[in-house]
């Protein structure tokens, strides 16, 4: 048991849950700003997986890690317009829309990853780029604070740096004003001379950017390769997390973190010779269980106001 | 225009026609991948279009393919008739192979009988475990399409640690089962083949499920609630038994597909993920409007490209993924409101027309 212990509160475990943090936190937010603008998006998963897949090929086709990452948050922006489009213009329901989303990114990217490159299932033959690791000056010398918060990879920052971009972006900008009176009443946003599917389509660009980075991550910071269904249910857990955080982007960080430590708590805990699938099943049950209580905490907030105000 | 039509007529005829072109989209889509990629195209296309049925062989393994997924489909019929957007089909599908596999292992008894029960088990525990999305998403409001997901995952992982640590073969190579008794497999329905007895189940699934959802009281109910909850309520309908009992079937049926395609067509459990096969049901669920009657056609369409799809794969080493897009640009184009919008629009005033002017010659003014 103490062993346990000596692994969960040390500075490589502190690190790791930074490093698990990243994708979810990227799905979380996207989940967050397409929630505000009213639409249910659900292609996290599929955006993250063409995101991944766009990062690995370009940039071995480079040989610039930088220009890898660059199109592959570009082709997040292009599935989340692609969304928009099926949903409005096509007037398809949104969630069947994003799970048409999500077939093509399961999918076409193992499709495709041969089509273009003649490779089976996983990218490790090609000489794809990483993105760099940053050491921050000033803060790496602070002892245990600096060990873990340093050294990261530079997509980690920008996932943090986005929370805090996206809550100035929603609640202090004329666009987060639009995006939130589109999303909360669209009629009232109409009225008052606001393009609903403009603004909604602007939310689910964002969103698709987030996503982007998200895979881009998966398959150019977390590991080196891209392989089928490289993000395992993450973006799904984005969603939830998302949900938990009643769609605010600080408090979403906040349970993205959550899910982080239990990953991290998973991957731990593996290398005790603990079963390894019994171990990966705990970020999905700490997902379920936590979006349950966050529900049940939720109805009775609610049936309290209506009590008080009875 | 013919006399007798009416609006809900044209309604159906609306429906074949969007279908028909989504699926014609679908296929064109798919020739035109192959003109892209395959080195041979046309060798390619040959054994995409005509494949499946080049020989009795090819024949038989489209049937076995078209099985399990009439039986995934049909449980989508039911769980997204009640409108909820339950995705645990593909965990099921799973798990019910995993609950076969240790009640095949772990139980001797007659042929016959075992596979019955290996089957009857994997329903009843996927069937309860059906039922977490509905009561998250009833008593709690939570969505049941994220908590259906996250289930996928934990059940797949749980389903592989059973499987490892407790039935694992060790003088076999990858981790998979020690081998199913005789006793347990599914009886072979065309010798020679793996086309097995569940053939027969899903045929009588089919009319059963039918009958259930459109014959009966339980399947009017479950139809009520999906199309307007509130109206169901006032009526008198028992909600949240209604939900969670058709999420349960659901689960069910996806649960007892797994378990026959693991007995009829494994010899020992050889899954290492999961299969697709609850995310086929889905594509069936919608590409059947719901309805189980056209599940067994819209099951053959998918059997048939998927088998084509792989037949082609072997030949011409063309990946058979491309399958899922062309599954998710025929969803699109089925579920696309505008798509057409305008000559339905354009029928439906003739249409209008010509009653009003029926209803002229008769001199009534009475409306309906």
């Amino acid at each position: 048991m103490d062993n346990i212990f000596d692994l969960i509160f040390s500075v490589p475990f502190m690190f790791s849950v930074l490093r698990l943090t990243t994708p979810i936190l990227l799905a979380t937010l996207s989940s967050v700003i397409s929630e505000r603008a009213g639409v249910g998006n659900i292609t996290m998963e599929g955006t993250m997986l063409i995101s991944a897949f766009v990062g690995v090929v370009v940039s071995a086709w480079t040989g610039s890690a930088w220009i890898g990452f660059l199109l592959a948050v570009l082709a997040g922006g292009a599935t989340g317009y692609l969304l928009s489009y099926i949903i409005f213009k096509m007037e398809v329901n949104e969630i069947l829309a994003g799970l048409s989303i999500n077939l093509i990114g399961s999918g076409g990217t193992v499709f495709l990853l041969y089509a273009l490159t003649g490779v089976r299932g996983i990218s490790s033959s090609l000489s794809s780029k990483v993105m760099p690791a940053v050491d921050i000056p000033m803060v790496k010398d602070i002892p245990v604070i600096g060990e873990v918060v340093s050294g990261q990879n530079v997509v980690t920052y920008l996932a943090f740096i986005s929370a805090f971009v996206i809550w100035f972006l929603l609640f202090r900008t004329k666009l987060g004003l639009r995006i939130r009176a589109v999303g909360e009443n669209p009629d009232a946003a109409k009225s008052v001379g606001i393009s609903v599917f403009r603004t909604k389509s602007i939310a689910l660009v964002i969103a698709g950017v987030l996503s982007g980075m998200g895979g881009a991550y998966m398959s150019m910071g977390y590991v080196s390769w891209f392989v089928k269904n490289i993000t395992a249910g993450r973006g799904w857990i984005g969603i939830a997390a998302a949900a938990m955080s009643g769609q605010h982007p600080i408090l979403g960080m906040l349970s993205a973190l959550l899910f982080g430590i239990a990953d991290s708590v998973s991957n731990t805990l593996q290398t005790i010779n603990l079963p390894s699938q019994l171990v990966l099943m705990i970020p999905y049950v700490v997902t379920l269980i936590a979006m349950c209580l966050y529900a049940w905490y939720a109805l009775k907030k609610k049936q309290n106001e209506k009590a008080s105000k009875a | 225009m013919r006399k007798n039509m009416t609006q809900e007529k044209l309604n159906r005829e609306f429906t074949v026609l969007r279908t028909g072109l989504a699926v014609t989209i679908g296929v064109i889509l798919s020739i035109l991948i192959i003109l892209f990629v395959s080195d041979d195209p046309l060798l390619s296309i040959r054994y995409l279009v005509l494949g499946p049925v080049m020989s009795f062989n090819n024949f038989c393994s489209l049937l076995t393919m078209w099985i399990p997924i009439v039986i995934t489909g049909l449980a989508v019929c039911v769980m997204f008739s009640a409108n909820q957007f339950n995705l645990f089909g593909e965990g099921a599908f799973f798990f019910g192979g995993v609950v076969a596999a240790v009640v095949a292992l772990s139980t001797n008894m007659p042929a016959g009988i075992h596979p019955t029960v290996c089957v009857a088990a994997a329903a009843v525990v996927c069937g309860f475990i059906g039922a977490v999305p509905a009561l998250m998403r009833y008593k709690l409001g939570a969505s049941e399409m994220v908590g259906s997901m996250l289930l996928n995952y934990a059940c797949m992982n749980l389903g592989l640690f059973i499987i490892s640590y407790y039935f694992r073969d060790a003088s076999a190579g990858s981790v998979v089962s020690g081998k199913f008794p005789k006793t347990a497999r599914i009886m072979t329905l065309i010798p020679g083949s793996d086309v097995h007895m569940g053939f027969i189940a899903a045929i009588l699934l089919v009319i059963l499920i039918y009958w259930f959802m459109y014959k009966t009281r339980w399947g009017y109910e479950i139809r009520l609630v999906g199309q307007n909850d509130k109206f169901a309520k006032y009526a008198g309908v028992n909600i949240g038994f209604v939900l969670i009992a058709s999420q349960m079937l659901g689960g069910a049926l996806s649960g007892a597909a797994g378990a026959m395609e693991i007995l009829g067509v494994y010899r020992r459990f050889s899954w290492t993920g999961l299969t697709n096969h609850g995310w086929d049901g889905v594509t069936l669920g919608i590409l059947a409007g719901r309805n189980p009657k056209y599940i067994p056609l819209a099951a053959l369409f998918l059997a048939y490209l998927r088998k084509g799809a792989d037949l082609m794969s072997m030949k011409t080493g063309m990946q058979t993924d491309f399958v899922s897009v062309i599954q998710a640009v025929i969803l699109v184009f089925i579920l696309a409101e505008r798509f057409l919008a305008k000559y339905k629009q354009k029928r439906t005033c003739e249409l209008s027309r010509q009653l009003e002017a029926d209803r002229g010659e008769k001199g009534g003014i009475s409306l309906g």
